[in-house]
């Protein structure tokens, strides 16, 4: 995983994203394999690290009858932060106000917003919010969006585990996609989307248009009342094709794929144990430091 | 680990576990003074009628018959050779007094330790039940995991709630004592039965000495039990299990194994050793066999080590299910 900006970490349910990050933070353990966090092994050598990762594990858990300060007050007083420092993030969040009531009497995008403040106690170089968004209303998951978004522009590794897919490529600089407990793809979001780009044609003699498009190589499906090119990105080599073929294309257009698309089509082709396949990133940052 | 128990401190402080076992210590404390004013309270109106009426023929009883009795006293003690002779005829047969008709009323001494020494029983469940709730609340919470990615050493975990919990299991049990405590001295004083106060401090520092040690015992008792069981009601249910098969069932059916129980080596440790009586039987040349109860002894010394020896196999086993397995 790159250092700096976002990462998501999909997959579907029961892929095994959460059971990876609690491993990586020593809630559980695994029975076989290493890990490894700011180049040190975990769980074996994580109070080393400790420090510099802040974590939100699925839902947010606190004592349920201290308030939000005072939850945050017992966590910074473990790892020895003043407890002024405790108000400062509170107030980041936009917790101060209601920081005085108990934390089981706060709304889910409430205690999101305490458990990201908890993680911020550290300082931390790594964050790692699974599931962030889960039951949150749709300005609630735009605030985490723009608190991950900000967290990473600070110079912050953020580690979003999510299967909302819509989101994440929203926000995340680059993605790793697992399923059945294998990673199936990881790089740069640009990377993972290009090269899944269609051209999409409507053409008056769709038969006569497919002969001539295959004859080229590309791959051809008709969609409604159009047809999708595959393989060849460039629009105006298709329209050129079609065009000594002497069929004229009505509309040309490029039709990209999103992220959703690529973890469908890799998850669709996994079978028990799942098959690996990766992008060589190229994006600077991964040939360089790693947060992990 | 210094800043892992100040914030374990903080965290007792503020658990409504640590108050809401005070607040129930203190009103279990408060029953006892309850007790002891009945205890001691002065006879009503009635009563002291009643004894006055009863006192009354008691008098026109002994008036009656004082003379014939003292004649007839003197006449066997002049008769017997080796009479004691520790108190005459006259001593013997007193007049009747009213203190004899008006019900007891324990001193001071007595009320304490009547009323005042079985609060060691009250505070071990009170502080058995805030040791697991200390533990168990974090657990069924999932504020444990939260805790875990600031203090991932688990050991360190486990000792620092312990101490802080032993912290916090000091002043409930100190509070509680003094409850009791003063409260009963005021409500002797108060109903004027003082009486002869030789040992009233000693019995105060005897029964604060066991209920302290009772009280940490039973809060590291509730803490490796929910360490290891993770589970309020698995730890109330383990501990019922306990207490009716083994405490209770297990003597019934294997007499000896009563020296074992911890109730046994319990009451050694807090009462400065304690006794069990068995019945042994052994053969008879005539009778073929003969049975009687037999009495054993369990020094305090034993008690003590038989509560230490658990203690620190329940918080061992307790931490080490901890270290190895996964936490939600």
């Amino acid at each position: 995983m790159p250092a700096g900006g976002v990462h998501g970490f999909l997959g579907p349910n029961g892929s095994g994203k959460t059971t990876t990050i609690r491993m990586l933070l020593g809630l559980a353990r695994p029975d076989s394999g290493q890990a490894h966090v700011f180049g040190v092994p975990v769980p074996e050598r994580l109070p080393d690290v400790v420090g510099r990762i802040g974590a939100i594990v699925e839902q947010p858990k606190f004592v349920p009858t201290f308030s939000g300060r005072r939850n945050l007050q017992v966590l910074a007083a473990a790892i020895d932060v003043p407890a002024t420092h405790v108000d400062d993030v509170l107030e980041r969040v936009g917790l101060t106000e209601r920081a005085r009531d108990p934390f089981r009497r706060f709304s889910l995008g409430m205690k999101q917003r305490l458990a990201i403040a908890a993680t911020l106690l550290k300082d931390p170089d790594l964050l790692i919010f699974d599931e962030p968004t889960n039951g949150l209303d749709p300005a609630g998951i735009r605030d985490v969006r723009a608190t991950m978004r900000q967290l990473a522009d600070e110079g912050r590794t953020v580690l979003v585990s999510s299967h909302i897919l819509a989101e994440v490529q929203q926000v995340a600089d680059t993605v790793s996609i697992v399923a059945r407990g294998r990673l199936l793809a990881s790089g740069p979001v640009a990377e993972l989307v290009r090269g899944r780009e269609q051209v999409r044609v409507v053409v008056p003699d769709p038969a006569a248009a497919t002969d001539a498009l295959v004859r080229r190589g590309w791959g051809v499906r008709p969609e409604g009342g159009a047809l999708l090119v595959a393989g060849e990105p460039d629009s105006g080599a298709v329209n050129r094709a079609l065009a000594d073929a002497g069929v004229y294309a009505s509309e040309v257009g490029v039709v990209r794929d999103d992220l959703e698309s690529v973890f469908l089509e890799l998850t669709a082709h996994v079978g028990v144990g799942g098959t690996e396949r990766r992008t060589r990133p190229t994006r600077r940052g991964f040939a360089g430091r790693e947060a992990s | 680990m210094r800043a892992l128990l100040r914030a374990e401190l903080m965290r007792v402080r503020s658990r409504s576990a640590v108050w809401g076992t005070a607040v129930v210590l203190v009103i279990a404390a408060l029953g006892f003074v309850v007790a002891a004013w009945d205890d001691t309270r002065p006879p009503s109106a009635a009563a002291v009628a009643e004894a006055h009426e009863r006192l009354d023929e008691a008098v026109a009883s002994w008036e009656e018959g004082h003379d014939d009795w003292v004649a007839r006293c003197e006449e066997q003690a002049a008769a017997v050779p080796d009479w004691d002779d520790t108190y005459t005829c006259e001593e013997l047969n007193p007049e009747p007094v009213l203190e004899v008709f008006l019900p007891y009323r324990p001193g001071l001494v007595e009320t304490l330790h009547t009323r005042f020494a079985p609060m060691t029983f009250v505070v071990l469940v009170g502080l058995l039940v805030m040791g697991t709730v200390l533990v168990s609340g974090d657990f069924t919470s999932g504020a444990m995991g939260t805790w875990l990615t600031f203090a991932p050493r688990r050991g360190r975990v486990v000792a620092s709630r312990l101490l802080a919990s032993w912290a916090a299991a000091v002043p409930v049990v100190l509070v509680a004592l003094a409850c009791a405590g003063l409260g009963i001295a005021t409500v002797v004083a108060l109903h004027d039965a003082v009486g002869d106060t030789t040992g009233a401090l000693g019995e105060v520092a005897a029964t604060t000495g066991r209920a302290l040690s009772a009280g940490l015992w039973a809060t590291a008792l509730g803490v490796g039990l929910a360490f290891g069981l993770r589970h309020g009601g698995l730890v109330a249910g383990v501990v019922v299990w306990w207490v009716a098969a083994v405490e209770s069932a297990l003597p019934l059916v294997v007499p000896p194994a009563r020296g074992a129980t911890l109730a046994t080596n319990l009451a050694a440790w807090t009462d400065g050793g304690t006794t069990y009586t068995l019945e042994e039987c052994v053969p008879d040349a005539t009778l073929g066999e003969v049975c009687g109860d037999v009495v054993h002894g369990v020094s305090q010394a034993r008690g003590g080590l038989v509560l230490l020896v658990v203690a620190v196999v329940v918080v061992g086993l307790g931490a080490l299910s901890f270290r190895v397995r996964d936490v939600p």
